[in-house]
């Protein structure tokens, strides 16, 4: 099974996406902040990341950087899913190394799409 | 500056700029000059104020103004020298001159500016004696017109050589401008108490009329006069003795008087260096006896020199046209010198002795024929209290209605007439107007009544033409005489003499008598002096009304601009808006306090700087403001105002400012700028945190929406189980509100990007064909999901260029328009989208046949938030910003926006977007909305 991490400091987005995912096969990692979402990134190894920005400990540009930083899970796509909408915030996301930037709201059929297409 | 007669050794000093007037005014702004020049009260105060206000423009060491005085034409000088100038060498310049003097008769007469780079150089204007006997070199000359009519000069003078500029005529010319107003009012209100002064002096030398009999009393008596009035210690008066062909003095009786009268003895023509004086006009004047070569020719220096004088003035005694005597006038070397002012004054005290002079001089001869008369005609008065009670009358009365019909009644009475009448001279036409008239006249109304005679046309226009005083003993007899009144067949005899002065026919006094040769030459004479007493009183009182018409008129002015001026200054001061107000020249004229305040820059410093020094310190947006001030100065008359958006700059203080610079153009002429500062720095840092507060709000919406929408995603799914048909109808709901709320988060945060300058455009070509796909798979899309049947057809004109544009934006303005198309056209509607090339544009027009925009309505539905009549009947979702952000969006890719309807359903509308097509001057560039 494919293992991703999904990082959101909101319960209830952690939830829906850990409950979308798995209605379509995939094994679900979830943090509630920062420093947890990079250790189990690290420790894990996930297939694939979906970081939030605004979360405790340590924000998602920063988990990014770090992700990107280290070669032995540098190749691991990471999508930002963020309500922050901004030209310069989305820039920053990309900036940090992202593959993707899913604005909030968003549709589950979009999420999934995405998914696949980084998973190839 | 004059370029007369000049001597040297002249004590008097002229003064320089006091302290105290300077001071106030460096500090003051164009509106408090005229404030400060409203207060003076008079012409030497004046003076100084305007000294004053032009050293804040141009530099000096030498300044006058000379006002005209128009009836005699001397100019007087009032004038400030800059401490720097040696006084003691400035103090060697005339105290006023006559026309044609110098370069303030040459500015009178030319009545254009004059620039003299250096004084000791020039050629054409000579000679310059007083210039170049001071360490001036370049001059400036202004003539001063106020209303048309010259009123004097203003002139500048510098020790530099090549001082001045053309720009400094400009300058100066402003300056004049600026303060003819009150110069002008000035000067009427000096020739009124010059007036009033005259008519004072009259009236005391007309009372020592009573001395008649007595030459040598009635010589102290006129002498007391004069010697009140002038500063002299020697009084002569001279009268020519055709038999000793000699000026003879006449010797005063009052030993007191004597004290400054002076016996002397001049030898008359054919003396030639004498007939200069002899023949002179009004007066003469001279101010250093040694320096005159006419008076070393006359051999008078020595008599006058051994009488301690040094100056003396001296002005022809006149009586009916005979040149009989002069008065001269002397004084020491220790007084002021003889001024233009005082020369004229001398020569109409000179024209009013004259004729009561020679009266007097003749007295005896006049008793006698008294005695004669009075033996022959016991009836009538005496010559001695007819001219008594009408110099009373002068000296009682400036009413000239009453005093006319009171001299009128004295001459008959002395002459025996049975009617009496003054006929004037109208100011503008030639008409006689009966002013006055005693006997069987019928009396005229006050201000007089118009006769049906002209100058030239009966006895008076004859006497007026001619100017002859006349005594016809039969009037039959008489061509000249025509009838003019019922009394006419009883009129016989007439006595008519006419009233001048000053060369000015006045008009005609007529005594008429009922019986043939009723009159004497002797009548003749005596009317004919009292005629030239009172021809002066008749001038004074016309003058004196005219000038106090003028006065009045002109205080009415001054009011009105004051109270203008005070509120304009009011308004200035109030506002919190900085005002800099400058001239064609670009240099401040007003400067208000709110600039002061937002600038940080002082007042005092910046009037009368270039107002450049202001904005080249603040960069860029600085540069730019003054590169547009100085295409206005450029362009000149042709700057017309454009509407510019006003340009930011940041200063130091890191305040930003808003500088709003506009043109002043009237009829054809570029009067300067003025430039509107004003701090937004309150407003900038409120759009940011509006920009801010906005973009918070959209994010916190978008954190919960995201779980609402999702799960309600996954319901629909069925992913917590099979739902029911109604279950999913609700879920349906839900999700469209969703998805409205989603809408309105996203033009929410468009707004405030687009507010912010935020929104950044990225250009490439597009292709039109393909844009026109992507909205009809669009709307396919849109009316299967939702189930709304909706036909849509797109054509395009074959070949047409791709447009430039940025293509999520392009695609963003179009769906905009067919959702709305879409939203307010019933089910089983039509769609239509087309488009084609005008010029450089490409326009895309989106039809459809829905329920159409009320005419009304059409201005409003491009406004922020604005839900037509239709959103409501319709049941559309949208919070109105849709069509406001693709407004902006069209004009930010340099395009128009437009819509078309009759406002009728089912004639639907047609919204037209125009976007410039790719040419290969397209260049990608970025493109931000600007504030």
């Amino acid at each position: 099974m494919i293992t991703i991490l999904v990082a959101d400091d909101e319960k209830h987005i952690r939830d829906l996406v850990e409950i979308t995912l798995e209605q379509n096969d995939y094994l679900v990692l979830a943090a509630a902040d920062g420093e947890s979402a990079l250790e189990l990134a690290t420790r894990e190894r996930p297939a694939l990341a979906l970081l939030d920005i605004r979360m405790p400990k340590m924000d998602g540009y920063e988990v990014c950087r770090q992700i990107k930083r280290d070669p032995a899970i540098a190749h691991m796509p990471v999508v930002f899913i963020s309500a922050k909408a901004q030209e310069d915030e989305i820039q920053m996301g990309y900036a940090a190394g992202a593959q993707d930037y899913l604005l909030k709201p968003f549709d589950m059929e979009d999420l999934l799409l995405r998914v696949k297409r980084l998973l190839g | 500056m004059s370029s007369g007669k000049v001597g040297k050794g002249s004590t008097h000093r002229n003064e320089s700029i006091p302290p105290g007037d300077a001071a106030p005014l460096k500090s003051a702004d164009g509106y408090a000059w005229q404030s400060l020049l409203n207060a003076a009260d008079d012409l030497e105060q004046a003076a100084r104020t305007i000294a004053a206000i032009l050293s804040q423009h141009l530099e000096y060491d030498f300044f006058e103004i000379n006002m005209l005085d128009i009836s005699t034409g001397v100019l007087s000088p009032y004038r400030v020298h800059s401490p720097t100038l040696d006084t003691e060498s400035a103090g060697r310049l005339l105290d006023g001159y006559r026309l044609g003097q110098g370069f303030t008769g040459w500015l009178v007469e030319n009545r254009t500016p004059l620039l003299i780079e250096d004084l000791h150089n020039t050629h054409e204007f000579k000679p310059a004696v007083d210039h170049q006997s001071l360490p001036l070199h370049s001059y400036l000359g202004l003539p001063i017109h106020e209303n048309g009519d010259l009123i004097g000069t203003i002139e500048i003078a510098h020790q530099e050589v090549g001082k001045y500029t053309q720009d400094d005529i400009e300058t100066f010319g402003r300056v004049r401008d600026a303060v003819a107003l009150k110069l002008a009012n000035l000067q009427k209100t000096r020739d009124l108490q010059a007036t009033r002064l005259l008519a004072g002096i009259q009236r005391e030398l007309l009372d020592q009329i009573k001395h008649f009999q007595q030459p040598d009393r009635m010589v102290s008596g006129l002498g007391d006069v004069i010697l009140e009035h002038f500063e002299v210690n020697w009084l002569s008066f001279l009268i020519y003795n055709p038999g000793s062909k000699n000026l003879e003095t006449i010797p005063p009786r009052s030993s007191q008087a004597a004290s400054g009268i002076y016996q002397l003895t001049i030898p008359s023509p054919p003396t030639s260096a004498f007939s200069s004086i002899w023949n002179t006009q009004d007066y003469w004047i001279v101010n250093h006896l040694q320096e005159d070569e006419l008076v070393g020719r006359m051999d008078l220096g020595n008599d006058l020199e051994a009488m301690d004088v040094e100056r003396f003035m001296l002005a022809p005694l006149i009586a009916e046209e005979d040149r009989f005597g002069i008065i001269l006038l002397g004084s020491g070397i220790n007084t002021k010198p003889f001024g233009e002012e005082q020369g004229a004054l001398l020569g109409m005290i000179a024209s009013v002795c004259g004729p009561l002079l020679k009266f007097a001089l003749e007295g005896e001869q006049n008793e006698r024929n008294e005695i004669e008369r009075s033996r022959s005609h016991p009836q009538r008065s005496s010559y001695t209290n007819a001219l008594l009670q009408i110099t009373g009358e002068l000296a009682a009365s400036m009413d000239l209605d009453h005093l006319l019909i009171r001299v009128l009644t004295m001459l008959r009475q002395s002459v025996g007439a049975d009617q009496g009448a003054f006929l004037l001279t109208a100011p503008d036409t030639d008409v006689l107007i009966l002013r006055a008239s005693s006997g069987s006249f019928p009396a005229p109304p006050p201000g007089g009544r118009a006769t049906s005679f002209r100058a030239g046309q009966g006895l008076a226009g004859w006497v007026i033409q001619n100017r002859i005083a006349v005594c016809i003993g039969d009037l039959s007899d008489d061509e000249r005489w025509v009838p003019f009144d019922d009394e006419s067949p009883k009129q016989h005899s007439a006595l008519v003499a006419p009233l001048i002065v000053s060369e000015q026919i006045l008009g005609v006094v007529v005594l008429l008598g009922h019986v043939k040769h009723a009159f004497t030459d002797t009548d003749l004479e005596l009317v004919s002096v009292a005629a030239n007493q009172i021809a002066p009183a008749i001038h004074n009182a016309q003058l004196y009304h005219l000038i106090q018409d003028q006065a009045e008129r002109l205080g009415l002015a001054l009011r009105t601009h004051q109270v203008e001026a005070s509120q304009s200054q009011a308004v200035l001061h109030a506002m919190t808006d900085g005002v800099i107000v400058t001239d064609p020249s670009h240099r401040i004229l007003v400067f208000n306090p709110a600039a002061e305040l937002i600038l940080g820059m002082p007042r005092t410093e910046m009037l009368g700087q270039p107002v450049f020094e202001i904005f080249s310190n603040f960069g860029e947006s600085g540069k730019e403001i003054n590169e547009q001030l100085q295409t206005w100065r450029d362009r000149g008359a042709s700057a017309r105002s454009r509407n510019l958006p006003p340009r930011r700059i940041h200063t130091e203080q890191s305040r930003v400012l808003a500088v709003q610079p506009a043109p002043v153009v009237l009829g054809d002429d570029f009067l300067g700028t003025i430039t509107i500062v004003r701090d937004i720095t309150r407003d900038v840092e409120v759009d940011r945190m509006k920009s801010e507060f906005v973009a918070t709000v959209s994010h916190e919406l978008r954190s919960p929406i995201t779980p609402i929408k999702g799960f309600v995603d996954l319901m629909r799914m069925g992913v917590p189980g099979e739902i029911t048909e109604e279950q999913a109808h609700y879920l349906e709901i839900i999700y469209k509100n969703i998805h409205r709320l989603e809408m309105l988060v996203d033009d929410l945060l468009d707004i405030s990007r687009i507010e912010a300058g935020k929104v950044v455009l990225s250009f490439q070509a597009l292709n039109i064909e393909q844009l026109l796909d992507e909205l009809e798979k669009y709307i396919d899309h849109r009316s299967k999901t939702e189930g709304k049947q909706m036909a849509f057809q797109a054509t395009m004109e074959a070949d047409l260029p791709d447009i430039w544009g940025d293509a999520e934006r392009v695609r963003q303005i179009l769906t905009s328009l067919v959702d709305n198309s879409f939203d307010y056209t019933p089910e089983g509607g039509n769609i239509s989208v087309e488009a084609h090339q005008v010029e450089d544009q490409v326009e895309i027009a989106v039809g459809d046949n829905g329920m159409g925009i009320a005419v009304d309505e059409q201005e409003k539905i491009f406004e922020r938030f604005y839900r037509g009549e239709q959103a409501l009947i319709m049941g559309v979702a949208g919070a109105g910003l849709g069509l406001s952000i693709a407004l902006t969006m069209v004009e930010m890719h340099g395009g128009r926006i437009w819509v078309n309807s009759a406002g009728i359903p089912g004639k639907g509308s047609t919204f037209t977007v125009s976007l410039p097509i790719t040419t290969p001057n397209s260049k990608p560039e970025k493109v931000v909305r600007k504030q």
